[in-house]
Protein backbone atom coordinates (compact mmCIF):
# COMPACT_ATOMS: atom_id res chain seq x y z
CA UNK A 1 0.00 0.00 0.00
CA UNK A 2 1.52 3.36 -1.30
CA UNK A 3 1.82 6.62 1.67
CA UNK A 4 -0.09 9.20 0.90
CA UNK A 5 1.72 12.01 -0.13
CA UNK A 6 2.03 15.45 2.26
CA UNK A 7 -0.46 18.15 0.68
CA UNK A 8 0.47 21.31 1.72
CA UNK A 9 -2.99 21.61 3.91
CA UNK A 10 -1.70 18.58 5.43
CA UNK A 11 1.52 20.02 6.44
CA UNK A 12 -0.37 23.01 7.50
CA UNK A 13 -2.65 20.97 9.83
CA UNK A 14 0.48 19.32 10.85
CA UNK A 15 1.99 22.68 11.47
CA UNK A 16 -0.85 23.71 13.50
CA UNK A 17 -1.49 20.85 15.20
CA UNK A 18 -4.72 20.05 14.12
CA UNK A 19 -5.45 17.19 11.78
CA UNK A 20 -7.70 17.36 8.73
CA UNK A 21 -10.81 16.82 9.74
CA UNK A 22 -10.71 19.13 12.73
CA UNK A 23 -9.13 22.02 10.12
CA UNK A 24 -12.29 21.63 8.21
CA UNK A 25 -14.56 21.49 11.09
CA UNK A 26 -12.77 24.53 12.26
CA UNK A 27 -12.93 26.11 8.63
CA UNK A 28 -17.18 25.01 8.88
CA UNK A 29 -17.07 26.94 12.55
CA UNK A 30 -16.02 29.96 11.00
CA UNK A 31 -17.93 30.12 7.95
CA UNK A 32 -20.98 29.52 9.93
CA UNK A 33 -19.76 32.51 12.04
CA UNK A 34 -18.97 34.88 9.30
CA UNK A 35 -22.87 34.24 7.79
CA UNK A 36 -24.31 34.52 11.44
CA UNK A 37 -22.55 37.79 11.45
CA UNK A 38 -23.68 38.76 8.31
CA UNK A 39 -27.38 37.79 9.06
CA UNK A 40 -26.70 39.96 12.00
CA UNK A 41 -25.62 43.03 10.28
CA UNK A 42 -28.57 42.84 7.89
CA UNK A 43 -31.23 42.82 10.62
CA UNK A 44 -29.34 45.68 12.18
CA UNK A 45 -29.48 47.50 8.55
CA UNK A 46 -32.85 46.89 8.17
CA UNK A 47 -34.20 48.17 10.92
CA UNK A 48 -31.88 51.04 10.89
CA UNK A 49 -33.33 52.36 7.43
CA UNK A 50 -37.19 51.50 9.18
CA UNK A 51 -36.07 53.97 11.62
CA UNK A 52 -34.52 56.60 9.67
CA UNK A 53 -37.51 56.17 7.06
CA UNK A 54 -39.85 56.16 10.52
CA UNK A 55 -38.09 59.32 11.68
CA UNK A 56 -37.82 60.86 8.41
CA UNK A 57 -41.40 60.58 7.66
CA UNK A 58 -42.55 61.27 10.81
CA UNK A 59 -40.48 64.90 11.12
CA UNK A 60 -41.48 65.73 7.42
CA UNK A 61 -44.94 65.82 9.05
CA UNK A 62 -46.69 65.03 5.75
CA UNK A 63 -49.28 62.57 5.74
CA UNK A 64 -49.89 62.73 2.28
CA UNK A 65 -51.57 65.98 2.84
CA UNK A 66 -52.64 68.71 5.13
CA UNK A 67 -53.54 67.65 8.79
CA UNK A 68 -56.73 67.58 9.96
CA UNK A 69 -56.57 71.45 11.44
CA UNK A 70 -55.64 72.13 8.09
CA UNK A 71 -58.29 70.36 6.25
CA UNK A 72 -61.19 71.72 8.42
CA UNK A 73 -59.81 75.09 8.00
CA UNK A 74 -59.59 74.77 4.59
CA UNK A 75 -63.38 73.37 4.64
CA UNK A 76 -63.95 76.03 6.33
CA UNK A 77 -62.48 78.66 4.03
CA UNK A 78 -64.52 76.89 1.27
CA UNK A 79 -68.04 76.94 2.85
CA UNK A 80 -67.33 80.13 3.93
CA UNK A 81 -66.96 81.15 0.10
CA UNK A 82 -69.91 78.45 -1.35
CA UNK A 83 -71.76 80.07 1.37
CA UNK A 84 -71.33 83.67 -0.35
CA UNK A 85 -72.49 82.49 -3.65
CA UNK A 86 -75.51 79.98 -2.58
CA UNK A 87 -76.46 82.89 0.85
CA UNK A 88 -76.84 80.06 3.09
CA UNK A 89 -75.08 80.48 6.12
CA UNK A 90 -75.87 77.68 7.87
CA UNK A 91 -74.81 74.98 5.74
CA UNK A 92 -71.59 76.45 7.22
CA UNK A 93 -71.42 74.29 10.35
CA UNK A 94 -73.10 71.16 8.99
CA UNK A 95 -70.95 70.83 6.29
CA UNK A 96 -68.00 71.14 8.92
CA UNK A 97 -69.81 68.34 10.31
CA UNK A 98 -69.75 66.32 6.80
CA UNK A 99 -66.18 66.85 6.51
CA UNK A 100 -65.65 64.77 9.79
CA UNK A 101 -68.01 62.02 8.64
CA UNK A 102 -66.95 62.19 5.14
CA UNK A 103 -63.54 60.72 6.20
CA UNK A 104 -65.18 57.59 6.31
CA UNK A 105 -66.29 57.73 2.80
CA UNK A 106 -62.97 59.61 1.15
CA UNK A 107 -61.25 56.42 -0.27
CA UNK A 108 -64.92 55.52 -2.21
CA UNK A 109 -63.71 59.49 -3.45
CA UNK A 110 -60.94 58.50 -4.60
CA UNK A 111 -61.71 55.33 -5.96
CA UNK A 112 -64.33 57.27 -8.10
CA UNK A 113 -61.37 59.80 -9.32
CA UNK A 114 -57.67 59.18 -9.43
CA UNK A 115 -57.17 62.74 -10.36
CA UNK A 116 -58.81 64.19 -7.28
CA UNK A 117 -55.10 64.63 -5.37
CA UNK A 118 -54.75 67.31 -8.36
CA UNK A 119 -58.20 68.39 -8.74
CA UNK A 120 -58.68 69.23 -5.16
CA UNK A 121 -56.06 71.24 -4.46
CA UNK A 122 -57.20 73.88 -6.48
CA UNK A 123 -60.96 75.45 -5.35
CA UNK A 124 -63.56 75.07 -7.93
CA UNK A 125 -66.85 77.61 -7.05
CA UNK A 126 -69.02 75.21 -8.71
CA UNK A 127 -68.37 72.81 -6.63
CA UNK A 128 -70.76 71.93 -3.79
CA UNK A 129 -68.84 73.32 0.06
CA UNK A 130 -69.49 69.32 1.43
CA UNK A 131 -67.86 67.59 -1.84
CA UNK A 132 -64.80 70.14 -1.16
CA UNK A 133 -64.54 69.18 2.19
CA UNK A 134 -64.71 65.62 1.33
CA UNK A 135 -61.61 66.40 -1.44
CA UNK A 136 -59.90 67.95 1.15
CA UNK A 137 -59.68 65.43 3.69
CA UNK A 138 -59.19 62.41 0.46
CA UNK A 139 -55.92 63.74 0.03
CA UNK A 140 -54.55 63.47 3.21
CA UNK A 141 -53.19 60.21 2.85
CA UNK A 142 -53.35 60.14 -1.20
CA UNK B 1 -44.80 66.48 13.84
CA UNK B 2 -46.10 66.19 17.19
CA UNK B 3 -45.84 63.23 19.06
CA UNK B 4 -49.93 63.28 19.39
CA UNK B 5 -49.89 63.14 15.61
CA UNK B 6 -47.72 60.62 15.38
CA UNK B 7 -49.35 57.94 17.51
CA UNK B 8 -52.68 59.05 15.68
CA UNK B 9 -50.84 58.21 12.30
CA UNK B 10 -48.33 55.51 13.64
CA UNK B 11 -49.91 52.78 11.30
CA UNK B 12 -49.45 54.70 8.79
CA UNK B 13 -46.42 55.83 9.12
CA UNK B 14 -45.28 52.44 10.19
CA UNK B 15 -46.56 51.31 7.14
CA UNK B 16 -44.83 54.11 4.40
CA UNK B 17 -41.39 53.08 6.38
CA UNK B 18 -41.82 49.02 6.01
CA UNK B 19 -42.75 50.13 2.11
CA UNK B 20 -39.40 52.22 2.03
CA UNK B 21 -37.56 49.34 3.91
CA UNK B 22 -38.66 47.08 1.31
CA UNK B 23 -37.83 48.78 -1.63
CA UNK B 24 -33.80 49.97 -0.48
CA UNK B 25 -33.74 46.29 1.03
CA UNK B 26 -35.18 44.21 -2.32
CA UNK B 27 -33.04 46.68 -4.73
CA UNK B 28 -29.57 45.69 -2.64
CA UNK B 29 -30.98 41.85 -2.93
CA UNK B 30 -31.30 42.33 -6.76
CA UNK B 31 -27.79 44.00 -6.92
CA UNK B 32 -26.10 41.17 -4.49
CA UNK B 33 -28.18 38.57 -6.72
CA UNK B 34 -27.06 39.82 -10.13
CA UNK B 35 -23.62 40.51 -9.19
CA UNK B 36 -23.13 36.72 -8.00
CA UNK B 37 -25.98 35.38 -10.18
CA UNK B 38 -24.29 37.16 -13.33
CA UNK B 39 -20.68 35.83 -12.21
CA UNK B 40 -20.03 39.62 -12.31
CA UNK B 41 -17.89 38.97 -8.60
CA UNK B 42 -16.18 35.79 -8.44
CA UNK B 43 -14.89 33.49 -5.79
CA UNK B 44 -17.31 35.07 -2.58
CA UNK B 45 -19.61 32.27 -1.74
CA UNK B 46 -20.67 34.64 1.10
CA UNK B 47 -22.79 37.03 -1.26
CA UNK B 48 -25.34 33.85 -1.55
CA UNK B 49 -26.18 34.37 2.34
CA UNK B 50 -26.15 38.30 1.80
CA UNK B 51 -28.35 37.95 -0.51
CA UNK B 52 -30.64 35.33 0.75
CA UNK B 53 -30.75 37.58 3.99
CA UNK B 54 -31.95 40.60 2.43
CA UNK B 55 -34.12 38.37 0.96
CA UNK B 56 -36.27 37.65 3.52
CA UNK B 57 -35.26 40.88 5.37
CA UNK B 58 -37.70 42.28 2.19
CA UNK B 59 -40.31 39.81 2.73
CA UNK B 60 -40.67 41.01 6.13
CA UNK B 61 -40.53 44.67 5.57
CA UNK B 62 -43.38 43.89 3.18
CA UNK B 63 -45.69 42.15 5.27
CA UNK B 64 -45.04 45.07 7.91
CA UNK B 65 -45.79 47.24 4.82
CA UNK B 66 -49.20 45.33 4.23
CA UNK B 67 -50.44 44.37 7.71
CA UNK B 68 -49.50 47.57 9.19
CA UNK B 69 -52.12 49.37 6.87
CA UNK B 70 -54.90 47.04 8.92
CA UNK B 71 -54.59 49.16 11.58
CA UNK B 72 -55.28 52.35 9.83
CA UNK B 73 -57.92 54.10 11.06
CA UNK B 74 -58.01 56.58 8.21
CA UNK B 75 -57.83 54.26 5.37
CA UNK B 76 -59.29 51.37 7.48
CA UNK B 77 -58.30 48.71 4.50
CA UNK B 78 -60.33 45.25 4.82
CA UNK B 79 -57.32 42.07 4.21
CA UNK B 80 -59.12 41.38 0.92
CA UNK B 81 -58.37 45.16 0.27
CA UNK B 82 -54.35 44.48 1.02
CA UNK B 83 -54.13 40.83 -0.55
CA UNK B 84 -56.23 40.74 -3.57
CA UNK B 85 -55.40 42.77 -6.93
CA UNK B 86 -58.58 44.79 -8.21
CA UNK B 87 -59.84 44.94 -4.29
CA UNK B 88 -59.05 48.18 -2.50
CA UNK B 89 -60.79 51.47 -3.97
CA UNK B 90 -57.48 53.11 -3.09
CA UNK B 91 -55.93 54.14 -6.05
CA UNK B 92 -56.48 50.69 -7.54
CA UNK B 93 -53.91 50.49 -10.55
CA UNK B 94 -51.22 51.04 -8.73
CA UNK B 95 -52.30 49.24 -5.60
CA UNK B 96 -52.98 46.35 -7.27
CA UNK B 97 -49.63 46.91 -9.12
CA UNK B 98 -48.48 46.48 -5.71
CA UNK B 99 -50.20 43.50 -4.15
CA UNK B 100 -48.84 41.64 -7.17
CA UNK B 101 -45.32 42.71 -7.00
CA UNK B 102 -45.24 42.16 -3.37
CA UNK B 103 -47.40 38.42 -3.77
CA UNK B 104 -44.41 37.94 -6.25
CA UNK B 105 -41.22 38.60 -4.70
CA UNK B 106 -42.22 36.73 -1.61
CA UNK B 107 -43.85 33.44 -3.80
CA UNK B 108 -40.57 33.68 -6.04
CA UNK B 109 -38.14 34.76 -2.82
CA UNK B 110 -39.26 31.54 -0.73
CA UNK B 111 -39.17 28.95 -4.14
CA UNK B 112 -35.50 29.00 -3.03
CA UNK B 113 -36.58 26.39 -0.10
CA UNK B 114 -38.66 24.30 -2.21
CA UNK B 115 -36.00 24.45 -4.94
CA UNK B 116 -35.14 21.02 -4.83
CA UNK B 117 -38.52 19.86 -5.59
CA UNK B 118 -39.42 22.21 -8.33
CA UNK B 119 -35.98 21.45 -9.99
CA UNK B 120 -32.76 23.91 -9.94
CA UNK B 121 -33.07 24.39 -14.09
CA UNK B 122 -36.96 25.23 -13.52
CA UNK B 123 -36.32 27.39 -10.53
CA UNK B 124 -33.46 29.28 -12.00
CA UNK B 125 -35.61 30.31 -14.97
CA UNK B 126 -38.79 31.10 -12.56
CA UNK B 127 -36.44 33.42 -10.39
CA UNK B 128 -35.36 35.46 -13.35
CA UNK B 129 -39.31 36.88 -12.74
CA UNK B 130 -38.12 38.15 -9.15
CA UNK B 131 -36.55 41.11 -11.44
CA UNK B 132 -39.75 42.31 -12.98
CA UNK B 133 -41.66 41.94 -9.65
CA UNK B 134 -39.04 44.18 -8.18
CA UNK B 135 -39.62 46.63 -10.93
CA UNK B 136 -43.20 46.29 -10.44
CA UNK B 137 -42.80 47.06 -6.72
CA UNK B 138 -40.59 50.44 -7.47
CA UNK B 139 -43.19 51.57 -10.19
CA UNK B 140 -45.68 50.94 -7.14
CA UNK B 141 -43.38 52.97 -4.67
CA UNK B 142 -42.87 56.02 -7.24
CA UNK B 143 -46.61 55.72 -8.30
CA UNK B 144 -48.58 55.62 -5.69
CA UNK B 145 -46.19 56.36 -2.57
CA UNK B 146 -47.36 58.97 -0.64
CA UNK B 147 -43.19 59.91 0.20
CA UNK B 148 -42.48 59.83 -4.09
CA UNK B 149 -42.60 63.78 -4.28
CA UNK B 150 -40.16 64.42 -0.95
CA UNK B 151 -36.06 64.55 -1.92
CA UNK B 152 -35.13 62.16 1.02
CA UNK B 153 -36.82 59.58 -0.74
CA UNK B 154 -36.09 59.98 -4.44
CA UNK B 155 -32.10 60.71 -3.45
CA UNK B 156 -32.68 57.03 -0.76
CA UNK B 157 -34.49 55.39 -4.22
CA UNK B 158 -32.22 56.45 -6.26
CA UNK B 159 -29.05 55.45 -4.58
CA UNK B 160 -30.57 51.97 -4.56
CA UNK B 161 -32.60 51.45 -7.68
CA UNK B 162 -30.31 53.07 -10.18
CA UNK B 163 -27.27 50.84 -9.55
CA UNK B 164 -29.51 47.42 -10.04
CA UNK B 165 -30.56 48.98 -12.95
CA UNK B 166 -27.49 49.00 -14.16
CA UNK B 167 -27.17 45.60 -13.29
CA UNK B 168 -29.69 44.17 -14.63
CA UNK B 169 -29.16 46.00 -18.19
CA UNK B 170 -25.71 44.68 -18.30
CA UNK B 171 -27.01 40.89 -17.34
CA UNK B 172 -29.40 41.58 -20.23
CA UNK B 173 -26.98 42.51 -22.62
CA UNK B 174 -24.32 40.48 -21.90
CA UNK B 175 -26.56 37.46 -22.60
CA UNK B 176 -25.80 37.71 -26.09
CA UNK B 177 -28.58 36.46 -28.51
CA UNK B 178 -28.35 33.03 -30.47
CA UNK B 179 -26.62 33.83 -34.03
CA UNK B 180 -29.07 33.58 -36.77
CA UNK B 181 -28.52 30.46 -39.12
CA UNK B 182 -26.48 28.94 -36.42
CA UNK B 183 -26.69 24.61 -36.88
CA UNK B 184 -26.71 22.84 -34.02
Amino acid sequence: MQEPTPTPSSERSAASGLSPKELAKAKLRARAARIARMRKRVIAVSLAIFALAFGAIAYDGSMGTPTSTQATASAVATVGTTADSTSTDSSSSEDETDSAEDQADSSEAQADSSDDSSSSSSADPSSSSSGSSGSAVTTRQS
Amino acid sequence: MPAAAITEHLFWITSRAAGTAALLLSSAAVCVGLLFGGKLVKGRPDLRHLHEALSLATIVALVVHAVSLLGDSFLSPSLADITIPFVSGYQRGWTTLGIVAGWALIALGLSYYVRDRIGQQRWKKLHRFTALAWVAGVAHSIGEGTDAGTSWFLVATAIAVLPALALLAVRHLSASPAPTGATR
